[in-house]
């Protein structure tokens, strides 16, 4: 469909709020100029942009869905502040990073051991959720990631009342834990 | 506080939520520094809520890159795409006159048979879609569904005769059928949603996938027997009902005019016995496709949400008769679905609405290949399954009824 006109902001969050997932790409466009033009006069290129705008986006997503959030400024300004923020934190790790570069993996030490560890743990998880009943996994999406109440979960699934959301999502959980034990347990056997 | 009740109440994953009481946390965290199960389960959980949204993250990530990606039409202002259309069209308005003009000097005896082909527009185009629209339009094509990026373009060529500062003889104007032949492979507009997998590429034109999926659900009809449809009619008030929770996916707030009339209703599609495949797994599939439409004093609403198997695909469509934007809206909501799902607009104007609903998936190939959903006159909405089945709602009537027809 084509849109010729942006819609007003607010309509943007209305828009999130009833998990109206095409307005992810649109936010993009909106504000891809704007946060290329800052992250390029700091050293940043455009992949590093598309990153930084991308990440904005979720925020506004997450803070959207969980309730929590009040437009007191525009939304550009409040997406730039984000930006600016997210840019900080990427240059102070970036400079950590090529001062701890000639240290191998290896060398016992436990930030950057634990780090690797960390990160095939959450991998494993994203692979359950990946095998999870698809429901399952939309759910615990919802819940832990965009952070949204029971009420607002019954509405988007169909369910009858929040508190069949809050009961599924416990089996749900379940679920996913006893997925991950069976790939934990079948990880183990083949070493 | 004990081991058992930390598990029972979720504390640990309210302790990582940060949704725990002042006094419930202080009582946890003592509880946790001297217990080493609890520990290690406070570790496994944090694991498991931190692998869910980087999870999140990532299919968001994509899902955001997909959308630029195949969504270009979302670019306000020129593109490349829009200025290629716009040349098209006014290539053939200035070239198919002044054809015409040529042969006819020419060759007098092609005039009289190309003015049988290049019949003029009509004299005056409505301003308003409003007064545009014909039961029919499926035939003629409203000069609005032409080339809608430039819908100024041509409404200035119908009612003034001008494109910029160019001044046209309005009886020189080729046929509409002329115009639409020659933007036809770019008009029909198009969404395509959903997290696209190997079986139907990211970046395929609109087109190639639509008949991708079209070809995919066909592979499935030797082995289905028609499904059947029962609906709730007698479930179904014939007075308005109050609203219900899915109001709220709609941004009523800024929608001028309270609505007048409303309407939900659902129909069942169950799944008929079919051959070759085990009964018991269709048994527990039912496919629900709901929907709702509401007319305010100034817009018409309708919803749409088709579950299935879990699945939640919301269609909203919403006409607008304000002529700032004079477009319907067409939003499928949820696109978590693990293939793709495509609408396709066939006509369309600010009264009537037609489109085709195509779902090729996995997740609904035991569901009918085509839903057509039709808005007549802001007033009767229609749903087509397979063209076998329609059911209706008429706002004005208030009343609700279904007719099976083959």
């Amino acid at each position: 469909m084509k849109k010729i006109i942006f819609l007003p902001e607010q309509k943007l969050l209305n828009r999130i709020k009833s998990n109206d997932r095409t307005v992810l790409g649109e936010l993009f466009v909106r504000y891809e100029k704007l946060v290329a033009s800052y992250i390029s006069k700091r050293s940043g290129d455009q992949s590093d942009a598309e990153d930084m705008l991308q990440e904005a986006i979720i925020v506004v997503w997450q803070k959207a869905c969980s309730g929590k959030f009040e437009l007191k400024s525009k939304l550009s300004t409040y997406i730039l502040a984000i930006v600016k923020n997210k840019w900080s934190a990427e240059m102070r790790k970036r400079s950590k990073f090529s001062e701890e570069l000639p240290q191998d993996i290896s060398d016992g030490n436990p930030s950057t051991l634990e780090g690797v560890i960390k990160a095939e743990e959450i991998a494993t998880v994203r692979k359950a959720l990946d095998a999870l009943n698809p429901i399952c996994k939309e759910l615990l999406m919802l819940f832990y990631f965009e952070e949204r109440n029971l009420r607002d979960i019954a509405r988007i699934l169909g369910f009858a009342n929040p508190e069949v959301a809050k009961s599924k999502k416990y089996q749900c959980k379940k679920s996913l834990e006893t997925m991950l034990k069976q790939q934990t347990a079948n990880a183990e056997r083949r070493i | 506080m004990k081991c058992q009740d930390i598990l029972q109440n979720e504390f640990h994953e309210k302790y990582i939520l940060q949704q725990l009481e002042d006094s419930e946390k202080a009582k946890y965290e003592l509880h946790l520094e001297e217990c080493k199960d609890c520990q290690a389960e406070l570790e496994n959980q944090r694991i498991l809520i931190f692998g869910i949204r980087e999870a999140g993250v990532a299919e968001m990530k994509n899902e955001i890159k997909h959308q630029v990606e195949i969504g270009e039409l979302n670019h306000p202002g020129m593109t490349w795409g829009r200025i290629s259309k716009i040349a098209a069209v006014l290539f053939i308005l200035v070239l198919t006159p002044g054809v015409i003009i040529y042969l006819g000097k020419s060759n007098p005896q092609l005039v009289p048979a190309l003015e049988q082909r290049t019949q003029p527009a009509p004299a005056n185009i409505p301003s308003s879609a409003a007064d545009s629209a014909t039961e029919n339009s499926r035939d003629i094509i409203p000069i609005e569904m032409i080339l809608d990026a430039d819908l100024k373009v041509l409404k200035n060529l119908q009612q003034k005769g001008t494109v910029g500062n160019k001044v046209f003889n309005k009886n020189e104007f080729p046929k509409v059928d002329a115009l639409k032949l020659a933007s036809e492979e770019n008009k029909k507009p198009k969404i395509t949603t959903g997290m696209d997998t190997q079986e139907t590429p990211i970046r395929a034109e609109p087109a190639q996938s639509q008949i991708a999926l079209k070809a995919e659900s066909s592979t499935f009809k030797d082995e289905k027997v028609a499904g059947y449809l029962k609906s709730n009619l007698a479930a179904t008030p014939q007075e308005p009902q109050p609203k219900p929770q899915i109001d709220d996916l709609i941004d009523t707030e800024n929608v001028p005019g309270v609505a007048n009339y409303y309407r939900e209703s659902r129909i069942y599609l169950y799944e008929a016995p079919v051959v070759g495949l085990k009964k018991k797994s269709l048994s527990r599939q039912r496919n629900t496709l709901m929907f709702n439409m509401r007319k305010s004093t100034e817009q018409t609403f309708a919803d749409l949400r088709f579950i299935s198997n879990g699945h939640v695909i919301l269609v909203h469509l919403k006409t607008f008769e304000d002529e700032a934007a004079q477009e319907v809206l067409v939003r499928a909501i949820d696109s978590r679905l693990p293939k793709s799902f495509a609408v396709e607009i066939i006509t369309q104007d600010s009264l009537n609405l037609e489109m085709n609903w195509l779902a090729g998936s996995e997740l609904f190939k035991m569901n009918p290949e085509e839903i057509k959903v039709e808005i007549l006159n802001k007033q009767i909405m229609r749903i087509i399954l397979e063209n076998k089945y329609i059911y209706e709602t008429d706002l004005g009537k208030k009343t609700n009824t279904a007719i099976l027809k083959e």
